[in-house]
């Protein structure tokens, strides 16, 4: 596992306009190109030679777009911003600790003083069967998103169903951010756009974000939630280093619950109660718990079992509304 | 904390920081991969993709085409296999016609380049024929007319079978009070040393080479490797640079050192080789997966009255220390208790799979955990106190056990004692609330193996130490410091003999080619016969030095008296102890009426003393080199019967934990919140190292207890990293709590006994027992994953039962 | 390949390197800084942490090129000469050092907590070594090492 025999070039951009050009550039010369901010998941990917690239775009040289700010009662988060940071800034830690909590609970503090929030909510789905050496992968046949043509989770799947990949969803912070309704501003070739975060995630394990291979996330802003608290909850053997088994984000608005999952399918799984459905609060968070246990398959992916996996969801959510209670009296 | 009895000795039993711990902690201590040799080429592995296949072609003409590319090696290229045992040299450095795991070398690549090699590999065409694979020890025991080694002339896959019984099984069971049996299931898991395996070699203009290589004994590695590569042993010297932790996983000779020495011979170039971490899984080495069954017979009176046990190890592809292991996984029994009647039965299998072999606490763990949880079964069915009783059971001082090993010293009693009072054991077994546990386990393992792998009468260890004109002590061994500060111990033992300050004693370890032949760092030897041999050496050095001193004081040299002559108790080998050559008895008083302090060497008795320095020179004046060597030889020990040999050593080290767990009935997960350990190394050398040795085996027990795990699918490794493979992080690891714990050994340096492996093996039952006292579940499976808990919880159905 | 200029413990290199070659790379093969440890290359083990503009990041998964205007420290940049820094100091004294291999990426993680928190909690220890990988010491003395490396610096700032 080495870049050494790796060939590419590499390229910082200072502007979004030289960016555009380099991507145009790389596009006209049918050259495969990679953004990266961290790399902390790219440079991995590359190692274990899972994909080759002919550029490496380092958006570090972007400006602006590390910081946090406070507007119109709105957070707005620079993409670039690094995990660590964002843990640990004053306005995340006011308006958000929930976010400022995820952020904290990726990886490794060498991960996060490198690895940025644009990067996380990015991080690309994985598989025991492609998060692996060449040699690892040929070893089973290359699966679909190693460009073979087996997926060795669901035997059966086969190119044209919906779900080719189950490649597993596993940023830490994405959950909460699609809770609070995040909106991202995208920008490309032709200017910039906003979207809300949800329109992100693709349901295939392959091709997860619905970002075109020439743009980059430039902002995340969230509205500053009334009357509300949050809480995000891990599941992972150690307390250090693993992607989420399972992560549960729970939002509590009002008497609402929200709840939001990571770790366990392609895309992240969102579920909502409205408080007026239910004769009590212990109602709709066992109704919740259902519906979030219900909706979701679990793969043999991880070191847990699926089961236990799926087991572990109202668990979870119970949990998080359980601390957020705590905290609230 | 560790603390050594104060015995009035100034450097031993005293909290001394590792040697090269300067160099290490300003990043200037090299390690094998860090050595800069001049212009050297890099080599890379091609590895097989497929667990079980025949090579039908290998076409290596075009990675030789390419520009850079200086040589490729193939299995045909190495005529001779090899295997640490002498007894099983099944291993070939690449794989000829056949390959047996994935990930096993099929051949190798030295460019100019680590670039060029990595591309001479993609152009290297192998055309596999896939085979059926064996992947389990069950099936592995099936007759097969393709067995993975057909050499061996049986019809199946199984490498080595080991039956031993003593006593009356039936009779035993019939006096038991009760009688507990359970299946128990155990996954193979990695050592994770830190350092990957490196080799770099140098060679000379006359063919000589030089073998810089990460390896736990060199002196192995010399003998195997000169036969692999057919030359004399004297054109290659092994050096053992830094090494980033060995475990057991870099005690065998491995196939890339092969390859680079063969490699540098035939292209006359320096070389390098070091391994990903993937590669590292790959080649594995690790603790055998496991399946046994344990039947404990147990009375309220007598304790353990008989203990039968039936287990396959799944050995992987090749030998390794497999038939060792296989003796390992029963023998280790005898202690720390009497087993009266006893029986095993242990079959390892050859499997589709990368090797295992040795690993910290080989072989002793898995059955360790069985008996330990056993007997906490059987306790609890009689209603004792498993602490008491275990308390009550341990061997006395100088007791043979029932497969005739000598036990001499025991010290355990007074820990498990202390332990228990510290822990409020009383107070707390059985009386904690629902999900809150605790647990006590012991222990028991050799120091050092007394029978050598290679059989000759050499001694097991040598020291050589020299006195220079200026009075600077230099201390000679093989042996080999792979982190647990052997350098240290060793010179300890010199410094306290020669009254001089550790400063003053520098240690040149593991290099065939200047340091005396020391069977190596595996089975918890060192210490004990390194150690004996330094302090023997440094001895027979202060007799040179007492005795010029005597000359320039014109005073009569002391007498020595003759040690005695060893009783049957303790028979030398057979041979009679030559005590004209300076035979020092198996514990030497070295004291001789002077005392050498501050530079000093000075008459106890007449109140005289010369310098240190006017001693060394009156003593060099006629050699002209002060120089003396010690060794260490095991004392015959042992019984008569086939098998006899096996766990056969001069003394035993005894461990007991208690430890506390925290177990989430919502979740499974057990938290380990403090572990107690009181462990009988005899006299505690360095009380550093000591304390380090246990919370390292504290560690990895963690780790084997809770989550690691190597996962395979049909033999390929699916968890080859460091974030699939899970080692326990600082958040997992328990407060350690270390209770003194001492004996005096009669044989061991100083009353010192092994510190390394036995402390695993206990911690991880200790934990098991302790989730029963928490939450009522056996636990019967390794790793005991939430998942498992939470299965057995459903199972048992107690939860909230007890409250 | 590029001429890449790195400022690594305040001294400036630059060599002539591949665009795809790692900031560890860099370091040990480069410059001959082999202090700096690779224990798997893919940002798991933690042994290969640099600190880069103060704080600590992983150079296995890092590009050299991406170090370009930073100030890079590793290892060999800790200790004053002879004088070793506090938590290096302790490290030797508490037996926090067995093979070795982690420690210079357990000083260059603990120099970092320490300089900017000079009172850190059992957990912000904890943290702070939790993803670099030490198999031979279960870590206790490590933590031990720290906080009596902390407590020293406590003691000289207020002399």
């Amino acid at each position: 596992m080495s870049l050494v025999s790796e060939n590419f070039d590499f390229v910082r951009p200072t502007s979004l306009e030289q960016l555009n050009e380099l991507v145009k550039e790389c596009q006209e010369k049918n050259q495969k190109f990679a953004f990266a901010a961290g790399g902390t998941d790219v440079i991995p990917k590359l190692k274990t030679g899972s994909f080759k690239i002919n550029k490496f775009i380092s958006l570090n040289g972007l400006q602006d777009l590390n910081n946090v700010i406070l507007k119109d009662n709105k957070i707005i988060i620079g993409a670039l911003t690094t995990l660590c940071d964002l843990a640990n800034h004053g306005l995340i830690k006011k308006y958000l600790p929930a976010l400022a909590h995820a952020a904290h609970k990726v990886a490794s503090p060498q991960i996060r003083n490198r690895a940025t929030i644009g990067g996380n909510i990015m991080v690309d789905n994985r598989c025991v069967y492609i998060n692996q050496s060449s040699l690892n992968r040929e070893c089973h046949e290359p699966c679909y998103k190693a460009d073979g043509d087996v997926c060795h989770i669901v035997k059966s799947a086969k190119r044209g169903d919906e779900i080719l990949c189950q490649a597993r969803f596993v940023s830490d912070t994405a959950p909460l951010l699609l809770l609070l309704g995040a909106k991202i501003t995208i920008a490309g070739a032709n200017g910039s756009r906003k979207i809300n975060l949800d329109e992100l995630y693709l349901i295939d394990g392959i091709d997860s974000r619905s970002l075109k291979s020439n743009e980059v996330i430039t902002t995340i802003e969230v509205e500053i939630p009334e009357n509300t608290a949050m809480h995000y909850e891990k599941l992972a053997i150690r307390n250090a280093l693993d992607f989420p088994s399972l992560g549960v984000a729970i939002r509590i608005t009002g008497n609402d619950l929200s709840v939001a999952l990571t770790g366990l399918n392609t895309r992240p799984g969102v579920f909502r109660a409205n408080a007026d459905s239910y004769d009590n609060f212990d109602d709709m968070v066992t109704d919740i718990s259902a519906q979030a246990s219900d909706s979701v398959k679990t793969y043999s992916q991880d070191f847990f079992p699926r089961g236990y996996r799926k087991d572990m969801i109202p668990v979870f959510i119970r949990r998080g509304v359980d601390s957020i209670l705590k905290e609230q009296q | 904390m560790t603390e050594a009895p104060d015995k009035g000795y100034k450097i031993i039993g005293k909290p001394v920081p590792l040697i090269g711990s300067r160099a290490k902690v300003m990043g200037q201590a090299l390690y094998t991969d860090d050595i800069r040799l001049h212009n050297p080429l890099t080599i890379k592995i091609l590895r097989s993709p497929h667990a079980s296949a025949n090579i039908l072609s290998l076409d290596t003409s075009d990675a030789l085409a390419l520009n850079g590319v200086k040589g490729v090696l193939t299995g045909a290229d190495f005529k001779n296999t090899f295997g640490v045992l002498t007894i099983s040299k099944d291993e070939p450095a690449i794989a000829r016609d056949v390959v047996r795991y994935e990930g096993e070398p099929v051949a190798a690549v030295a460019a100019e380049t680590a670039e060029i090699a990595l591309r001479a590999l993609e152009l290297i065409k192998v055309t596999y024929e896939l085979t059926e694979g064996v992947f389990d020890s069950k099936t592995a025991l099936k007759p097969t007319d393709r067995p993975l080694h057909p050499e061996l002339g049986k019809g199946n896959n199984l490498h080595k079978n080991v039956v031993q019984e003593f006593g009356d099984m039936d009779q035993g069971f019939k006096d038991a009070d009760v009688v507990v049996k359970k299946r128990f299931r155990f996954a193979s898991i990695n050592h994770a040393f830190t350092e990957p395996h490196a080799t770099q070699v140098e060679i000379d203009n006359q063919g000589n080479i030089t073998v810089y290589s990460a390896t736990q004994v060199p002196h192995y590695l010399h003998m195997a490797m000169a036969e692999v590569l057919e030359i004399p042993e004297h054109n290659i010297r092994i050096v053992k640079p830094h090494l980033g932790g060995g475990f057991g996983g870099k005690s065998d000779p491995f196939p890339h050192e092969m390859i680079a020495a063969k490699f540098a011979l035939d292209l006359g170039r320096n070389v390098k080789v070091k391994f990903s971490r993937e590669e590292v899984f790959f080649s594995h080495h690790g603790r055998h997966q496991t399946d046994l069954t344990m039947k404990l017979g147990f009375s309220k009176d007598k304790g353990i009255t008989a203990l039968g046990l039936d287990t396959l190890i799944d050995g992987g592809a090749y030998g390794s220390f497999g038939i060792v292991t296989t003796y390992y996984n029963g023998v280790l029994l005898q202690g720390p208790y009497k087993v009266p009647n006893f029986r095993f039965h242990v079959d390892r299998l050859y499997t589709n799979k990368p090797m295992c072999g040795a690993m910290r606490g080989h072989g002793g763990v898995n059955p360790r955990f069985a008996s330990e949880v056993l007997l906490d079964m059987a306790c609890a069915e009689v209603g004792m106190d498993p602490a008491e009783t275990r308390l009550n059971m341990i061997h006395k001082e100088n007791t043979l056990t029932t497969n005739e090993y000598r036990v001499t010293s025991v010290g355990l009693r007074n820990g498990l004692t202390e332990a228990m009072k510290r822990t409020k054991w009383k107070e707390k077994h059985g009386k904690l609330p629902f999900g809150k546990g605790i647990g006590v386990a012991c222990g028991f393992f050799i120091s050092g193996s007394a029978l050598p792998i290679h059989w000759n009468k050499l001694p097991a260890s040598t020291v050589r130490i020299t006195i220079d004109y200026d009075g600077g002590v230099t201390l000679f061994s093989g042996a080999a410091d792979i982190g647990q500060g052997s350098d240290t111990m060793l010179a300890q033992m010199a410094a306290e003999v020669l009254g001089q300050p550790m400063e003053n004693i520098k240690v040149i370890s593991a290099d065939t080619r200047t340091t005396p032949v020391d069977l190596g760092s595996y089975s918890s030897r060192v210490t004990f016969m390194a150690g004996n041999a330094s302090r023997n050496a440094a001895i027979r050095m202060r007799r040179i030095l007492v005795e010029a001193a005597c000359e320039l004081l014109e005073m009569q040299p002391p007498k020595y008296e003759k040690p005695e002559a060893p009783d049957d108790f303790f028979r030398q080998g057979g041979r009679k102890p030559d005590f004209e050559k300076g035979f020092l008895g198996p514990n030497p008083d070295y004291s001789d009426g002077f005392i050498i302090e501050d530079g000093l060497i000075r008459s106890e008795k007449h109140n005289a003393s010369v310098t240190y320095l006017e001693a060394v020179e009156k003593a060099l004046e006629f050699e002209g080199i002060l120089q003396t060597s010690g060794t260490y030889k095991a004392p015959k020990l042992g019984g008569s019967f086939k098998g006899a040999g096996a766990g056969l050593s001069p003394s035993y080290s005894f461990t007991a934990f208690i430890v506390e767990v925290t177990v989430d009935p919502d979740t499974g997960f057990i938290k380990v919140d403090k572990a107690t350990c009181a462990h009988d190394c005899g006299m505690p050398l360095n009380p550093l190292s000591v304390n380090g040795q246990i919370e390292g085996c504290i560690h990895m027990g963690l780790g084997q207890a809770l989550m690691e795990e190597m996962v395979y699918e049909n033999g390929a490794t699916q968890n080859p990293s460091f974030l699939e493979y899970k080692i326990p992080s600082a958040f997992e690891q328990p407060e350690v709590d270390i209770v003194p714990c001492y004996s005096d050994d009669s044989e061991g340096p100083f009353g010192a006994k092994e510190a390394g492996e036995g402390i695993l093996a206990p911690i991880i039952p200790a934990i098991a027992n302790a989730v029963y006292d928490a939450v009522g579940i056996r636990l019967t499976q390794l790793p005991m994953r939430p998942d498992r808990v939470l299965s057995a919880l459903a199972k048992e159905n107690k939860k909230g039962a007890k409250s | 390949m590029n001429l890449l200029t790195l400022t690594i413990n305040g001294v400036s290199h630059t060599k002539a390197v591949a665009p795809s070659m790692t900031l560890l790379d860099y370091l040990r093969d480069e410059v001959g800084l082999t202090g700096t440890k690779n224990g798997c290359d893919s940002g798991e083990c933690g042994c290969c942490s640099v600190m880069v503009d103060g704080k600590p990041m992983l150079s296995c998964i890092m590009l050299a090129m991406e170090a370009e205007g930073r100030e890079i420290t590793t290892i060999e940049g800790i200790a004053k000469g002879n004088d070793l820094h506090p938590v290096q100091e302790a490290m030797v004294e508490k037996g926090a050092i067995q093979c070795g291999y982690c420690t210079p990426a357990m000083v260059i993680n603990g120099v970092h907590l320490l300089d900017n928190n000079p009172e850190p909690s059992d957990e912000q220890v904890k943290e702070c070594i939790s993803a670099t990988v030490c198999r031979c010491t279960g870590y206790n003395s490590i933590e031990k090492a720290m906080h009596s490396a902390a407590e020293k610096m406590r003691q000289t700032r207020h002399d």
